[in-house]
This record gives structure tokens, sequence and C-alpha cells, in this order.
């Protein structure tokens, strides 16, 4: 039974929710600019989140990054807008990104990008808030209602500052 | 003076910033209710939510090969199907009274379509999942739109062209064809200028089916005309908050086992049914968090029958003892109308804190437009009897609803809800539901819900008058129903889980006219339960597989469980060998059924059907081909007939090939 249980989530994780993701590249883009310091982070006044991909992930990951530039249209209030793809095997230790963004990927070059973001205080979002276990610090989940979820355990590594508002729409979980 | 410019300047600065982050706060604010908004009502939350509904998307179903509505619902636990007149399928839920038409509603597009005749609905069953773009199926009474009182299930359509998941709306093109020379062809159309809105389906479908029957309760044995030509119009346009949506649907087809559950010889017997509904309507805010809507509804249909349903020499005994003989056969012609309006206003409160209220009235006036049955017994050179159908022309209909979901905390939502109606030819009606989720966490959801719910007599069963197969029982009384469900879900992930129902129902009042003189009566209190099993999840990143487990005991008419299988299983895999190629094959399990009492024929028995599909996606073209066969083996299996119709049940379709085609633009 146990086996079987363990089966069922190792399968979960390549299932991707087409609502669950155009509400997050609705949102997550806003919730970049409410760092405090978000300034210090962009490079001639570009945003950027870097969209983090396994191999098999790239087709979702471009789905997803044509949905911000759609929604965005590359200007996020008056900054502009960059949304890049990057396959997770050639992430560059140089990589400057504003945030990141990942999908239902793990291991040890997961690791190594969040490591990247935390010393630099980037945020790193997840698809799903179960790979909070992963150091990701925000995500977004569908229940009876709508809820951004951030993660308790990581909150003070990041050490990033929000504006006090936005504690009060999301859930420190 | 420098100094006191610069702290002006920083605090204009400051301010500013403060503008645009609060601009991005309140975005978000909004982007979170809509969202939310956009979950409930396409469902994808519905496992947070005090229902069991299971949701069937267009892109599964037609990776799987679905061809119709019908068939899309054949994937549901605990949903089988009965034959009744002329064929007619009818959807069973958790075995709940197969002899009655109407237990189930069907929804298109937020419009009730059942009939007032027969609670009937079976002319859109045959709807291609071409034009649909999700099926929502509440088992159990408790429906998804608070004006609607479901008895057993409801079903709930939403179209393509009228879509409200916030995606863009499509043009799509789409032809299928198969066996028993099947054709089928059509297209969605949006158009979008500025706050105007226009979307529409079209389809035309036909095909010459004929299955071997019988001998019927006459001794014929001949094939079943099943042929059909059916074309249907979808319509809906949007100008801010007006709308006008509409389904225009007629479909002429063989007669197949008859009227009167005999086979008829004569192939210019058909039966002619014209559906359609239209309604208008407009919403505002009255205030904040306070929405309306105004709407006004018309269904009107009309059925039109031809059928031999005596063949050439039978004879009848009259007044017990004097034959009759009939040397060139007994015709029924039937012209039949009805026309129902309605007139409505709903409320919507979400400016109360944690709560979902709303309330509504509901006024509704049907009437018998054409009500002509006539006979024949010379080859329809002449009629006689000719007399009404039905010995009613009108019923009318108040209905008052009052709902509040009580989201109580993160982890506890209720729902309070009360519906109250009054016929001027049923008895008034207070239904009552309550229901409770509790999310432990966000993969460990628990429900219980209890409903109470009715269905009001048909009018076929309360007024027909005249003799035909069946007679009428101007006292019959409304069915009812007392749901407690439960439920249990175990979540793996956003598109993985196992789900465990309960239920327990006790209906009163079951009509069915399983008698000797055939009169849809009211017959006695029976109770049913059973529990249902689901399971959907993927086995690697390449594949989905879905397998449900339904069973069911009790009574459903007289003490037996009649023409319903206690145990029911459903699957089905669909595997992506490329980005553009899948494979998919469904299977379905039906057990054996029991007989009504005193029907002493054996079981029906159980079969196994397994359907198999190729699709594949030409992306250059953005065209998506599939091919299906369905009932790969070819088994031979049936539907239950009614006692002394056909001894040997209705042969359901064996083998049969399916390809289809769609483009998008």
């Amino acid at each position: 039974m146990r086996m079987f249980l363990l089966l069922l989530i190792c399968a979960s994780l390549f299932a991707y929710d087409s609502l669950l993701l155009r509400a997050q590249a609705s949102m997550f883009p806003k919730i970049i600019l409410l760092d405090k310091n978000i300034k210090s982070k962009m490079i001639d006044d570009v945003v950027s989140l870097a969209v983090v991909y396994e191999k098999n992930e790239f087709k979702q990951a471009k789905i997803f990054k044509d949905m911000i530039e759609k929604n965005y249209n590359n200007k996020l209030g008056k900054y502009k807008l960059s949304v890049n793809l990057i396959n997770i095997k050639k992430f560059s230790d140089s990589d400057n990104s504003s945030s990141y963004y990942f999908f239902n990927t793990n291991g040890i070059d997961k690791k190594r990008v969040i490591e990247h973001a935390v010393k630099r205080k980037r945020i790193c979002f997840s698809y799903d808030y179960k790979n909070f276990k992963d150091n990701t610090l925000i995500s977004l989940f569908l229940k009876e209602k709508t809820y951004i979820y951030i993660n308790k355990s990581v909150i003070g590594e990041y050490n990033i500052k929000f504006i006090p508002t936005f504690y009060k729409i999301a859930k420190v979980i | 003076m420098i100094k006191i410019l610069l702290l002006i300047s920083s605090l204009v600065t400051i301010l500013f910033a403060d503008t645009v982050e609060d601009d991005f706060i309140k975005d978000l604010q909004d982007d979170l209710e809509t969202y939310s908004q956009i979950a409930t009502d396409t469902k994808q939350n519905v496992d947070y939510m005090p229902y069991i509904v299971s949701v069937l998307k267009h892109d599964e179903l037609s990776s799987l090969g679905v061809l119709s509505l019908g068939e899309a619902l054949s994937l549901v636990p605990g949903v089988d199907m009965s034959i009744g007149m002329v064929g007619v399928k009818n959807p069973i839920f958790r075995g709940s009274n197969p002899f009655a038409v109407g237990q189930s509603k069907l929804i298109i597009d937020g419009v009730v379509v059942n009939d007032q005749m027969f609670g009937a609905y079976n002319q859109y069953l045959d709807m291609p999942v071409d034009i649909i773009h999700r099926i929502e199926i509440v088992r159990g009474p408790g429906s998804l739109q608070n004006d609607v009182n479901a008895y057993a299930g409801s079903i709930h359509v939403i179209t393509r062209a009228n879509r409200d998941d916030g995606d863009e709306k499509e043009n799509v093109l789409f032809t299928s064809f198969g066996s028993d020379n099947y054709r089928m062809g059509g297209f969605i159309s949006s158009y979008e200028d500025g706050e105007v809105e226009i979307n529409s389906d079209l389809f035309y479908q036909e095909h010459d089916k004929s299955t071997a029957s019988g001998p019927d309760r006459f001794g014929t044995v001949l094939d079943a005309q099943q042929w059909l030509e059916h074309y249907a119009l979808g319509l809906s346009v949007t100008y801010k908050g007006l709308y006008l949506k509409g389904h225009f649907n007629k479909n002429t087809a063989g007669v197949s086992t008859g009227q009167a559950f005999s086979l008829s010889e004569d192939s210019s017997d058909s039966v002619d049914a014209e559906n359609s509904i239209l309604k208008f309507g407009y919403k505002f805010n009255i205030d904040a968090g306070v929405e309306a809507e105004l709407s006004f509804g018309s269904l009107y249909e009309r059925r039109e029958l031809q059928n031999k349903v005596m063949p050439d020499g039978a004879s009848i005994i009259i007044q017990n003892t004097i034959p009759v003989i009939f040397p060139k056969g007994y015709y029924s012609v039937f012209d039949y109308a009805e026309q129902t309006y309605d007139e409505a206003l709903d409320i919507k409160i979400s400016s109360i804190k944690n709560h979902n209220v709303s309330f509504g009235i509901k006024l509704s006036q049907s009437y018998l437009e054409n009500n002509i049955a006539s006979h024949s017994t010379d080859g329809l050179k002449s009629f006689f009897q000719v007399v009404d159908i039905l010995s009613n022309d009108s019923r009318k209909h108040t209905s008052l609803y009052v709902d509040d979901l009580i989201n109580i905390d993160e982890k506890t939502s209720i729902q309070l809800g009360l519906k109250f109606d009054r016929y001027n030819d049923v008895d008034d009606q207070f239904s009552p539901r309550f229901a409770i989720v509790h999310r432990y966490d966000e993969d460990n959801i628990y429900k219980f819900m209890y409903t109470h719910s009715y269905r009001e007599p048909s009018w076929r069963e309360q007024y027909l008058s005249g003799t035909h197969y069946f007679s009428a029982d101007p006292n019959v009384e409304e069915e009812k129903v007392e749901a407690y469900e439960a439920s249990y879900i175990r979540k793996f992930g956003i598109d993985s889980d196992i789900k465990v129902n309960l239920f327990y129902l006790e209906n009163r009042g079951q009509i069915h006219s399983q008698n000797a003189s055939n009169t849809f009566t009211n017959d006695g209190n029976h109770e049913l339960h059973g529990l249902e099993l689901e399971l959907k999840t993927s086995l690697s990143d390449k594949d989905q597989i879905y397998m449900n487990y339904s069973y069911v005991d009790g009574s459903n008419v007289a003490d037996t469980l009649a023409n319903s299988s206690k145990n029911i299983a459903k699957a089905y895999y669909i595997y992506n060998i490329k980005d553009n190629i899948n494979i998919s094959s469904i299977i379905k399990y039906v057990g054996d059924k029991e007989r009504t009492e005193e029907d002493t024929r054996d079981k029906v028995d159980d079969y196994l059907t397994v359907d198999f599909t190729l699709g594949y996606l030409y992306k250059r073209y953005d065209l998506k081909m599939t091919a299906s066969v369905k009932n790969l083996f070819d088994e031979n299996y049936y539907l239950p007939a009614p006692e002394g119709t056909y001894d040997d049940d209705f042969l359901q379709d064996g083998r049969s090939f399916l390809f289809r085609l769609s483009k998008r633009f």
C-alpha cells in the first residue's frame, strides 16, 4: 500500500493545471514588484523572471512564458519585464535574474539554483506549494478560495522585505 | 529651500511608489477573487466544495474517442442506461428507478432542457463532444445550480461557444464519419468586437443504423430502424450585462423498438423531435458584491410520431371476449407540442464576509400547443379515435430558493439551502439541503451532505388519456428522496487523487408502470445504498489513468433492484507516445441485472466492452485526427426490456469504427 501511495505521489508531479498556471502567470510578476528592494535586483530597469525548466518541462515552460508575455506585454508598471527560459542543466552561477520560477523539478540542480537565489535575495516561485520543502518561497493554490502561500520555514533565509500590505493578502504557512 | 524641495520630492516619490504598490496589491486582490470565481464556476476546485461532482473535459473526451454526450456519461461512476419507448436511452444514476424518465436533469449552458411530457432530454444525448467544453455531473439530488432541483443526478453541459473559464473562445471546423454510414460535420465560430461577443455552433449528423431485434410482443423479428438525421444550432450573444443564448435542435429518427414495444416493417415510420431553448437576460451589480440577474426563457418542444404499433393481422380482445383483427395492422400517429415560458430573478451576495448567499424566484408556465393522437387500421388512409393525448393542457410553477455557502474558516465550509416549489397540480414542496466540507489539509478532504428532493410527475405519468400502451393515474404523486452522502478525497497532487463516496437514499413513491395495466403509479418506499471509488493519476509524465467502481444495493421498484447493476466498473487510459500522438482505451464492465419480482426471466447478463483510439495532431495545420474502434471485441450485450415486451431484451451496438477530424483557426 505504501509503495502504491508513493507511486501516486511521484506520478502526480507531472500534471499541470492550466487555470493554476494562468493565475500564476497573472499574479507572480506583480508579487515581484512588492519586494521593497526590487530596484537593486534589476538591470537597466528590467525586472526579469527566469522560468527554470528540466528537459521534459520545456513545452510547459514555453506556454507559461507566453502567458506572462501576453498578460504584460513586457511591461510591469513603470519597468520592463523580461521572462527568460533557463534549462536547469545550463544554469550559470553568474545568473542575475530578479526572480525564479520552478515547475515540479527537483534534485541537486534545483537545490543549486535556489541556493543561488537565496544568497542574492531573489524570490523563488514554485508551481506547487508542496515544493516548499525545496526552499522555494512563494506559491499559489486554488481551493475554496485562491491562496498566495509564503514558505514560513525559509522566509528568514531569503530576508526579502515585502511591503506590509502583501502579508495581509498572503498566507504564511 | 533646496532641502525643503528635496524633502517634498522624496515624499512625492515615496507616495507615488506606495500608490504603484497599492495598485499592484489591489490588482492582486482582484486576481485572487477572479481566479477563485473561475475555479468555482468551472468546478476546478470542486474537490474542496460541498458536492460530489465528476467533470469531463473536451480534450480528455476527444483523446478517448468519445463521440457524444450520451457516450461521455457512460464514463461516470454509478451511471448506467435504460431504454424506453422508441429505443430512447435514459441515464440511470445509482440504480434509482430505471423506469422513470426525468430523475436526472440536463442543463445546457445554464438552461434546463427536460420537457414536461416525459421529463426527457434524450434528443441531446447525441450532441457531439466536438461542441462541448465540459460536462459537470452531480450524482445525487444536489444540483450545482441553486434554482434546479435534481432527483438522482444532474448533468450540466457547457458548450465551447459558451465556455466560461476565461480562455479565448475558439473557431473550429469538425467532421466525423464511421460505421453505419455515420457522417457528421459542423463548426464553432466566435466573433468579438469591443464589448459585443457572438458565439455559435452548428452541426449536422446522420446514420442509417439498424439492429437485429425481436421477437417483440407480437413475435415479430426484424431490424429495429435506428437511423438518424439530426441538426442543431447554438447561439450566444453578449453585450455588457445583456445576453441572449439559444439552442435549436431537430432530429428525425427511426422508431427503433417502437412506441408500444413492437417492431414495424413500415420504413416510413419515424419520430420527429424539435426542441428549442432561448434565454434572454441581464446581469447587473446592485452594489459592490451584490449581483443580480433578470432572465426570461422559453422552451418549445414538438414531437411527431408515426408508428405501426401492431403488425398486419394482429388482434386484440375488447370487452374481455370480442376479438378484433387488424388485417393491415394498427398505426398510432401523435402530434404533440409544448411551450414553457419562465421568468427569473437571481441575486448573489458575496460582500458578506465568509458568506456566498444566493436567492431568487422563478415563475414558469407550461402549455400544450398540439395534443392529438390518431389511429389508423387501413394503412394510414383514414384515421379514427382522433383524441387528445393528455387530459390536461397546462402547468404553472413558482419556485423560491435561498442558499448560503459559509466558509467558517480555511478548513471548513457549510452549505445551507432551502427551495420551495408551488405548482397548480402538484403538492407544495420544501427541499432543504445541508452540506459540510472539512479540509483537514490540502490533501485530505471530508464531506457530508443531506438533501431532500422530489420529482414532479411528468404529464405522461399524470395526464395520458385515450388508449395507449401506457396509462396514467391523475392521482399520481411526486417521487421523493432523502439523500445522505459522505465523501473522502485523498489528493496526491493537483490532478491525482482517490475518492470514496458512500450514499444512502430513501426513495418514496417511485413512479413506474411495471404492472398488469401498464399504468403509472406510485409504488411504495425503497432504499438504496452503496459506494463509489475513483482513482485518477498518472504512471509517468506521458500518461493519464482513471478508474472507478460503483456498488449499489437495496431496491428501486417493488422489492428488487430491477434493471440496474449492483456492480459497475469503468476505466480509461491515455498514453502520449509523442506530444502529438496518443493512444487510449476505455474499458467498461456492467454487472448482471435483476428483474422486477413478477418478471421470471433470467437476469440480464453482465458485459464488458473495450474501445481503442489512436489520436494524431498535425501541428503545422493544428489538425487533430482520431481513429477509434468501439466495442473492439464485438461483445454481444443487452439492455433490459420491460416484461412482456422483448423477451430477449434490447441488443446494443457491436463493433464499430469512427474517424474524426477537427481543425482550430
